[in-house]
């Protein structure tokens, strides 16, 4: 088996990162998002499911009869495809269901379920997610961003002491 | 002066899905590198265990930050052309801090979560449907938590609520994110014996931006002065040039025609709300003057605008004003309310001079579109 290699130095990638968001703002005039397709998924799924009551909700009824022609839905795919590209350069792609040995994998994959449910609900509330409002909204230090960032840390912070068994590898030790 | 295809209302074209597509790859390619694609990683900073998250977050925020300055300040990036995310304070609060609770929970963020999915991480598969999940219902419930998504503010910038130039402000985030860079690396030295010794990086690192963010607060405006005035000289002579072309009206005819057929136009009323209320060009809204700025700001800076009030004046002066603000496509209603009514509206036996039958025709559809259930007859 091939060795895996390092990890980027993370200011360098950040550094990257930020160059990206430059590139948005420059060429798009729109900066990133990742947590909108995930909305638009949503809308795309309930037109299929239920056409008449989606086309009249007020929320998804907005987007229209094509909810996936949208430019977030594509920088989605995107942010898929690098990932994909850079794990393959550095022989990381594997199949697996990241958890701390304190924890069985049906709790880890309920606390995946539920994390996802309340992230995209707190993601089309705040209008956006940590690409789409803290590093967009706050690089441009629009006073709303950062309080969605400030806010984050503090819920992220109390939330993780609940759930610290998660990552907890005590028990193999 | 670079156009950005927001500014050019092409958010929405194959262009923009293309250039989106190349970004995320981007954007995707940095994330993972810089170790983005575990979720055990990205929730270490929660347990002051892993700090990644932090140093690439806020190495992307210092980068963009500065360089998003100096493109302005070079003239290469027109702040208009921006879409800037309405301040709307409850949800923005009460949205990060759900968001922080979930982001704890999963382990991820949906972009971290694109990257885990892509690279093999079952438990961001499940992240993500349950995203989708939560978006379905936050739709289900819209109706009740709307009031809290409500703007009334627009865009408001830290730097003014501060009181502070743009400049000083990133200088100051620079200074904490540098700060914060350090304090991270104390941190993990606790947890992983074998650092890389990254230190001489890091120093580095840290001065690079600590000389960029104060070239910034250095850095004479006065380049951006240069352009702007260059920009303002030609955008007067435009300005000049569709006033002697006529390019800054529109005829009341057709304005009616685009009305009954039904084109997309902005139609805007600038009279106060009793005057609105008593009559109206049908599909036209009531915007007062101070207002006007506000309701526009996410409309598309193409977008056909219309504006009139009783007389000319005052549409012709916001029109200017919109022009350059850079809204290309605004113009004034010849004549006013009174034009439209006088030409489109006013009955045939009322008319002094002979109709042709083709017109009449059309005033007749006028008279019975615009003035159906509006009370009041000209």
């Amino acid at each position: 088996m091939m060795k895996r290699s390092l990890y980027m130095n993370p200011y360098l990638a950040g550094t990257l990162l930020g160059l990206t968001l430059v590139l948005a703002y420059l060429i798009l005039g729109a900066g990133l998002g990742a947590s909108s397709c995930m909305g638009r998924l949503g809308a795309a799924c309930s037109l299929l499911l239920a056409p008449t009551h989606t086309r009249a909700s007020e929320y998804f009824g907005a987007w229209g009869e094509h909810p996936l022609l949208y430019y977030t839905v594509f920088m989605f795919a995107g942010i898929c495809i690098g990932g994909l590209i850079s794990a393959l350069m550095a022989n990381r792609l594997e199949l697996k269901l990241e958890r701390g040995a304190a924890i069985s994998s049906g709790r880890r994959a309920i606390f995946a379920l539920f994390g996802g449910f309340i992230v995209g609900f707190a993601s089309r509330l705040a209008n956006g997610c940590t690409s789409g409002q803290a590093l967009t909204g706050g690089a441009l230090l629009l006073s709303g961003s950062l309080l969605f960032m400030v806010s984050l840390f503090m819920g992220g912070f109390i939330m993780a002491w609940f759930v610290r068994k998660q990552w907890n590898d005590a028990n193999t030790l | 002066m670079m156009q950005t295809l927001y500014s050019q209302g092409l958010l929405e074209s194959s262009t923009s899905f293309l250039v989106s597509l190349g970004i995320g790859i981007l954007f995707g390619f940095a994330l993972e590198r810089g170790g983005l694609g575990s979720a055990r990683r990205v929730t270490g900073l929660f347990y002051f265990r892993d700090m990644v998250v932090l140093k690439v977050m806020f190495s992307a925020l210092i980068v963009g930050m500065l360089c998003i300055n100096y493109a302005k300040s070079l003239g290469w990036l027109n702040p208009d052309s921006l879409y800037y995310l309405p301040s709307i304070y409850p949800a923005q609060f009460l949205g990060g801090l759900l968001f922080g609770v979930g982001f704890a929970m999963g382990g991820w963020c949906p972009g971290t979560a694109a990257v885990g999915m892509a690279t093999g991480r079952l438990d961001a598969l499940i992240f993500l449907f349950g995203s989708i999940l939560g978006s379905v219902t936050f739709n289900e419930v819209y109706p009740w938590i709307a009031p809290l998504t409500q703007n009334s503010q627009g865009t408001q910038f830290a730097y003014e609520a501060m009181h502070l130039s743009e400049a000083t402000l990133v200088f100051l985030f620079t200074l904490l994110a540098i700060a914060l860079f350090w304090g991270s690396e104390r941190i993990e030295a606790h947890y992983q014996k074998t650092l890389f010794t990254r230190s001489r990086f890091l120093k580095r690192f840290s001065i690079l931006l600590f000389c960029a963010a104060a070239g910034l607060l250095i850095f004479p405006q006065k380049k951006s002065v240069v352009h702007a005035i260059g920009y303002e000289i030609s955008l007067e002579q435009q300005l000049a040039q569709e006033l002697q072309k006529n390019t800054d009206h529109i005829d009341p005819e057709q304005v009616a025609d685009l009305i009954l057929s039904a084109q997309p136009m902005q139609l805007i009323d600038l009279r106060s709300p009793a005057e609105y209320r008593a009559f109206h060009i049908r599909t036209a809204i009531n915007v007062q003057p101070v207002d006007l700025r506000d309701y526009l700001y996410s409309t598309p800076r193409d977008t056909l605008i219309v504006l009139y009030s009783n007389g000319m004046t005052h549409p012709a002066q916001l029109r200017d004003s919109l022009f350059r603000q850079g809204f290309s496509n605004v113009k004034i209603l010849t004549d006013g309310l009174e034009g439209f009514k006088a030409n489109c509206l006013k009955p045939l036996s009322l008319r002094t001079t002979p109709t042709p039958p083709e017109k009449a025709h059309r005033i007749e559809r006028c008279r019975l579109f615009f003035l159906s259930n509006l009370g009041d007859t000209p």
